[in-house]
């Protein structure tokens, strides 16, 4: 009976506890974003710009090449210079450190590089004492933010809200992968002059460079005295510049701008090939263009193919052949050879001297080397990649040898 | 859910009789089923609404002194949309004769493990479950039976069980740096722009019944 009368107890204790406690529910929200970040250009104008010794390289952006030197560009932070001699062995010189940098060019050891809103050129005859030269102030206005006078800029940077929602701290922040700031990082994913992703180009004394719709022409006849030409707008959506045959092919994610450039200080749009939106940066030869799309960024119409397009009229410039592709990002021509990084699947070579026949020639596909962009340089093929950039012997382009790896402390993710 | 737990409830009674029946007589093997009672919150609401969820466990433990057994803990519980498996440690203690009933005190502290929990991947997104440390103590009665030396027991106690939910999307295919987590205060896990964190927990009054051996 006592045994009943416990168990009976501790029943109607129970019952009476059971529902008593209350769970306790949080939420956290994390997230990748852009945040804006105000500068007044009179601070940014006031610091040094004098070269510091080697600096590892944590993220590397747009590369250059320029007589035995090979040029890497932090995004935003400034430009690593190695001496490339030897390709197998590049040896870490010096940094440069330019804030809001994201393209250069080099014309006649003057080395050009944005400044955030300015263009720098720096006297880079003697490596081991680079100088500035000249600043053109206020030719990158589009970075101004008219209604506060200063300039906008994005920090990539990770959030935590209790909530997923587009506003932090009473601010709207911008979705990385439709930013600015986005554009502007994957635009220095790229390389130099001649390059398929560059924005900064060099042709016949003249600079032209890109934003994400205008192009500025300088004149830079005599190098260490640049002057600012005009703006010449082009429409939205602008990401690289290729200059072949006193004509600059423009790459947009809508299509491929031509422009006649045999007046460089006065370039005419001859045509525009467009294509479904995707991004595309672009290489030429005589005949042909071979453009990559991929999906990625704006570009989110999931096509990934290399189309070649013939260029004979540049005023009619027609699609001849367009090849499937992984998701193919920058890419290099170097005679009848064509390269293509191929983001994380890897990169390619191809025999593109049959241009309706690329993908029955591909020569190589190597899937270990994750890449994004690539140079074909005099002496070695120059490649970005999640881990570094790295360097091949293409004498055999069906037969690419590693070279060299100059690994990377904070290396990008290749899609 | 159900044919997994009872597969797990089964397991675990299985390997308590066949340890009970090799055990010495220091060996101590306690197997209990009953319920986990409480109110679950629902997120960004003040509503609330009753849950009584399952729980079955066994203990394996040795007398470290009298009347006091020190040993592993094992067990399946079912909270609302995940099921959690605690392995930890345990204590058992008894007051009373040596004759007749007793009263019974307890705790078990360990890991609430979500091995049984699929985590879900599309091309897109990810969504997947943790578990979390738990902490259970009680109070009882061990009821001796009228033959042989097992017992019936009987316990209310409290259990705080944390558990998360986690969703993320991927990284868009796009190339864009990586961002060191000294740069920030929060991080991402590789290869995610987002991710969602439900942290939920737990906190319920347990009454259980069992036997020992």
């Amino acid at each position: 009976m006592k045994l009943f009368h416990r168990n009976i107890a501790l029943v109607l204790l129970a019952s009476t506890l059971l529902f008593s406690c209350t769970d306790q529910i949080n939420s956290t929200y994390t997230f990748r974003t852009l945040m804006p970040v105000y500068l007044e250009m009179k601070d940014v104008r006031a610091k040094s710009l004098v070269p510091i010794p080697a600096q590892e390289i944590e993220n590397p952006g747009k590369i250059y090449i320029y007589k035995d030197f090979l040029l890497i560009n932090e995004p935003s932070k400034g430009i690593h210079i190695y001496d490339n001699k030897k390709p197998a062995n590049p040896i870490n010189l010096s940094f440069i450190p330019i804030e809001g940098n994201v393209d250069l060019a080099i014309n006649d050891n003057i080395l050009y590089a944005d400044n955030y809103v300015d263009l720098l050129a720096f006297d880079i005859s003697s490596i081991q004492s680079i100088r500035l030269v000249k600043r053109i102030e206020d030719v990158f206005t589009h970075l101004y933010q008219h209604s506060t006078g200063k300039i906008l800029t994005f920090k990539d940077t990770v959030l935590t809200s209790d909530s997923p929602r587009w506003e932090y701290n009473d601010m709207w922040l911008v979705r990385p992968s439709m930013s600015l700031g986005a554009n502007m990082a994957k635009a220095a994913s790229s390389y130099g002059t001649g390059g398929s992703m560059a924005r900064f180009t060099l042709m016949d004394g003249h600079l032209f460079a890109v934003d994400q719709n205008t192009l500025r022409v300088f004149d830079v006849l005599s190098p260490a005295e640049p002057k600012f030409i005009k703006p010449i707008e082009l429409g939205w959506g602008i990401e690289t510049i290729f200059p072949f045959d006193q004509k600059l092919f423009i790459g947009s994610n809508r299509g491929m701008h031509i422009y006649d450039a045999s007046k460089p200080q006065d370039p005419k749009r001859m045509a525009v090939y467009e294509h479904v939106l995707a991004c595309d940066p672009v290489v030429v030869n005589k005949e042909y263009a071979f453009v990559t799309l991929r999906s990625g960024n704006f570009c989110v119409n999931g096509v990934n193919e290399l189309q070649v397009i013939d260029i004979r009229d540049p005023y009619q410039p027609k699609l001849t052949k367009a090849y499937p592709m992984l998701n193919p990002h920058g890419l290099g021509l170097a005679e009848n050879y064509l390269y293509v990084a191929e983001g994380k699947h890897g990169l390619k070579s191809f025999n593109a001297s049959d241009i309706l026949t690329i993908d029955k020639n591909q020569l190589e596909f190597i899937q270990t080397m994750k890449s994004v962009d690539l140079i074909p340089g005099p002496k070695s093929l120059i490649v970005i990649g999640p881990d570094g950039v790295c360097q091949y012997d293409y004498s055999n382009p069906a037969k690419l040898k590693k070279l060299s790896c100059i690994q990377v402390s904070n290396p990008i993710e290749a899609s | 859910m159900k044919s997994r737990t009872l597969i797990v409830a089964f397991l675990i009674s299985w390997c308590s009789v066949q340890l009970a029946a090799a055990q010495g007589k220091d060996m101590l093997t306690q197997v209990e089923l009953g319920m986990l009672g409480g109110k679950s919150k629902i997120l960004w609401s003040e509503e609330t609404e009753d849950r009584l969820n399952f729980s079955f466990s066994a203990f394996h433990g040795k007398e470290i002194k009298p009347n006091h057994y020190l040993g592993i803990h094992l067990g399946n519980d079912n909270y609302p949309d995940v099921q959690l498996l605690p392995i930890g440690l345990g204590w058992r203690g008894f007051i009373g004769d040596d004759i007749g009933s007793k009263w019974m005190g307890g705790a078990n502290l360990g890991f609430g493990a979500t091995f049984l929990e699929k985590r879900e991947r599309t091309e897109w997104s990810s969504s997947w479950r943790e578990g979390g440390l738990y902490f259970h103590p009680f109070l009882g009665i061990r009821m001796p039976a009228k033959k042989g030396k097992w017992a019936l027991t009987s316990s209310i106690g409290y259990k705080w069980q944390p558990s998360s939910y986690f969703e993320g999307n991927h990284s868009q295919p796009e190339t864009r740096p990586r961002i060191h987590p000294f740069w920030t205060r929060a991080s991402l896990p590789e290869g995610f722009n987002s991710l969602n964190k439900v942290n939920t927990q737990f906190h319920s009054i347990s009454f259980q019944v069992g036997i020992l051996f």
